[in-house]
């Protein structure tokens, strides 16, 4: 039976490919959703056919999304650039970043429960690598509000 | 990330080359994305599956290049319940490339697609 934590990191995923496949051409989005959801199920039944436990599960899906995100983000710009208003790219960089931090927080509880000093690494590597994320935005959200508000003056 | 050069794969798209040359010797020909990841993972000894965008990147760009092939799973042959894989195959050109691949690591070179400059 497919669990709480588990399924929830499953549909995480879900919806951070909707968000990176958005404008894309339909053929070419719903190929990478429906590639993704046969994997996220292919692998929810694997982990709970090898006895994993719901926390553990969730990690390891998390992880896969968290550790793709540049790949998802360079495909999704190789086959149409970002476009749209700066707001939605900010919105979706910080889902991303929350993400990031979220999968930290979880390795750390993880890891700190299974005295894996290595595990506890990560989350901490993670947390800093989304404040770091949260930083360049910010920095970049404001220098483009700038550039438009000089655009409009002039 | 330093710039690809020209005519070369990167590590990942070698695993990928290699172990569907595996696959393809012990007599399955066609693989699927998690299966893949799975194989990595046990031929490279690694505690984490691939990451889902950089296995699917990986497949794409093999794919672009000619040296995988895909297509979705017969409906009828999927088990109720779970949804209907892409299948992935090495081409004749992904075959040939697979066996360069083991030679180039062995000899400690980077692994090719296309022959290097003379």
């Amino acid at each position: 039976m497919t669990t709480r934590l588990a399924d929830r990191a499953a549909h995480l995923v879900v919806r951070w490919v909707r968000c990176y496949t958005r404008q894309l051409p339909v053929a070419v989005a719903e190929r990478r959703l429906d590639e993704i959801r046969c994997d996220l199920h292919d692998h929810l039944a694997y982990e709970q056919a090898r006895g994993a436990r719901d926390g553990r599960i969730a990690l390891s899906v998390l992880s896969r999304m968290a550790r793709g995100l540049p790949a998802d983000a360079i495909w999704r710009g190789r086959i149409r650039p970002w476009t749209g208003d700066i707001v939605k790219s900010f919105a979706a960089v910080l889902a991303a970043g929350l993400a990031l931090a979220a999968v930290g927080v979880l390795a750390i509880l993880y890891g700190s429960g299974d005295d894996s000093p290595g595990l506890v690494l990560i989350g901490v590597l993670l947390i800093v690598g989304a404040f770091a994320i949260g930083v360049r935005t910010g920095h970049r959200r404001g220098q483009g509000v700038s550039r438009r508000r000089n655009a409009e003056h002039s | 990330m330093p710039p690809r050069k020209p005519g070369t794969l990167l590590p990942l798209e070698a695993d990928v080359l290699t172990a569907a040359m595996s696959n393809h010797r012990a007599g399955q020909a066609a693989f699927h994305g998690f299966g893949l990841a799975r194989m990595i993972q046990e031929q490279s000894g690694a505690r984490s599956l691939t990451a889902h965008g950089t296995l699917y990147k990986a497949l794409n760009r093999l794919e672009e290049l000619g040296l995988l092939t895909s297509d979705w799973e017969d409906p009828a042959g999927a088990p109720t319940g779970r949804p209907r894989r892409r299948l992935y195959q090495l081409t004749a050109q992904g075959m040939h490339v697979a066996d360069r691949v083991v030679a180039d690591r062995t000899a400690g070179r980077i692994p090719r697609f296309a022959p290097g400059p003379a």
